[in-house]
């Protein structure tokens, strides 16, 4: 039992998200989630172990943030929902 | 796994149409006697305050519906502790009782049903 977790928000999105996920589950950063990256934002380090950090290519670069995690295309995505049990979106 | 159902509401009670599409989608699953949950995480905890009157904005009431779940069958509202503590919200202040969930019981009890759904 696995879950992708879609953040597509910094905020609310994002801190409910890192309080649902457990470990072996994935989160992929979509969007304005993207902006998670940033240096000064420590969301992402309170990640249980064993949770891989993915984000979308486009929208990273569309704002200038760097990939500092795995980044993805489109067909990526769909293989990682195929990957996982389950998809859940935070919005 | 057997199938069952976790609704989670993330938005205030008359915050667009979010929290009343949660609960739409909860009675929908319960009415086909599919085990649901509905879990309140966020802004959605706002939904429980008691002493709720939207006659006049004019908007259903939720925590009436909120009430109204034992009749279908979901007998039991779960709330992220974290978020009621955040907002300074006691139980006191609650419309009807729920099942607090700690921070160290919210990811496996997300995990024990078949699908989730994020509202």
């Amino acid at each position: 039992m696995s879950i992708l977790h879609t953040v597509n928000k910094t905020g609310q999105p994002l801190a409910l998200c890192l309080r649902a996920v457990s470990s072996g589950d994935s989160v992929l950063l979509i969007e304005d989630g993207v902006y998670a990256l940033m240096s000064a934002d420590q969301s992402l380090s309170m990640l249980p172990d064993r949770c891989a950090v993915f984000v979308m290519d486009t929208d990273a670069m569309a704002r200038g943030v760097p990939a500092s995690v795995e980044a993805i295309d489109y067909d990526r995505f769909v293989t990682l929902c195929t990957e996982h049990d389950q998809v859940l979106s935070w919005f | 796994m057997s199938q069952s159902v976790c609704i989670i509401s993330t938005r205030a009670p008359y915050s667009g149409q979010s929290a009343r599409e949660a609960l739409d989608a909860a009675l929908v699953c319960a009415s086909y006697d599919i085990p649901t949950a509905l879990l309140l995480m966020g802004e959605g905890v706002f939904q429980l305050l008691q002493g709720q009157d939207s006659r006049h904005i004019p908007r259903k009431n939720i925590s009436a519906m909120l009430q109204a779940l034992p009749l279908y069958g979901i007998d039991s509202i779960y709330v992220d502790e974290r978020s009621l503590l955040e907002r300074g919200i006691e139980a006191s202040q609650l419309c009807q009782s729920v099942t607090m969930l700690s921070q160290g019981e919210l990811p496996t009890f997300i995990r024990q049903h078949s699908k989730v759904l994020n509202f």
